[in-house]
């Protein structure tokens, strides 16, 4: 399986070249990923560039984000790099995770950092030393469950608690 | 994008999310279901078939409606839950919080019998 390299602008239109890239890729079935795993793969770089879209300072560069895939016999290596200011990735999730208990008070957003956290392995934020460029890079394996990458993270007083779905409607048309 | 919205009687809406909730659009969601709580209101059905993209600040705006619904014994549910929204709803476990229906009218059946116990 190839290496498959992006580049997306850091605007809003980037969110459907995005999906537009993984309907590409699922049907090839260019990625060693189970249709779970596949999901939560594009999860994760929807919410690493939804991020940089809305909250990055990109002022003293022309905007860029660059998504790097590569497949592994175990799963796949994604690299997001992007030519903004950078942030601090794990302040921000701590901040993130302080506000989970004052869900009345905050409003109902900036979750997206502490989902990517709990759903993929490995996961690093850095500048690349010999560019001006940030890189967020995790790990998704080829086969993962659901309760290995979930996490409350819209507490509430929970009216019940059902197990969760196993199927769905895609699923069962398939 | 918009959010077409049914209503029907008692309390009861259907919405139509369409291709995407997300980042993009949550503040015309929000809008949406506001004017129908200004309204009378009180029970949502979430028709996600055909959703392609449910994000973490599309789920916010869904749980700011629950929010809004729980204090007067209104419910929010999921109809025609799609594999990208279900993957979203495992990974945050908010299959607690709203109860999935296979169709529209299944979930439907569910809000009138809740309504009329209430």
């Amino acid at each position: 399986m190839r290496i498959v390299q992006q580049v997306f602008s850091a605007d809003p239109s980037a969110i459907d070249a995005v999906h537009d890239l993984f309907a590409r890729l699922e049907t090839a079935a260019a990625l060693p990923l189970e249709d779970f795993a596949l999901e939560v793969m594009k999860l994760s770089v929807h919410e690493w560039i939804a991020n940089l879209i809305q909250h990055a300072d990109f002022a003293r560069h022309n905007p860029s984000i660059h998504l790097i895939l590569i497949p592994k016999t175990d799963g796949v290596q994604c690299m997001i790099q992007d030519n903004s200011m950078g942030f601090d990735f794990f302040h921000q999730a701590a901040l993130q995770e302080e506000y989970l208990d004052e869900a009345e008070v905050i409003p109902a957003r900036g979750r997206g950092l502490l989902m990517l956290i709990a759903c993929t392995e490995d996961l690093k934020y850095r500048q690349l030393d010999s560019t001006e460029r940030n890189q967020l890079e995790f790990f998704i394996s080829r086969t993962i469950s659901f309760s290995s990458t979930s996490a409350d993270l819209f507490r509430s007083k929970a009216t019940f608690s059902d197990p969760p779905p196993l199927s769905c409607t895609d699923r069962e048309a398939a | 994008m918009s959010f077409p919205i049914q209503t029907a009687p008692p309390n009861l809406a259907v919405v139509r999310i369409g291709r995407a909730l997300d980042f993009r659009n949550a503040a015309e969601f929000k809008a949406a279901y506001q004017q129908h709580i200004q309204n009378g209101t009180r029970n949502f059905i979430l028709d996600f078939s055909g959703t392609g993209i449910l994000d973490s600040t599309g789920l916010g705006a869904i749980f700011s409606l629950y929010r809004q619904l729980t204090p007067v014994n209104g419910q929010v549910v999921f109809a025609a839950v799609s594999r990208p929204v279900q993957v979203v709803v495992q990974l945050t476990r908010t299959y607690k919080v709203f109860r999935q229906y296979p169709t529209v009218e299944d979930a439907h059946q569910h809000l009138i019998g809740h309504v009329s116990t209430v």
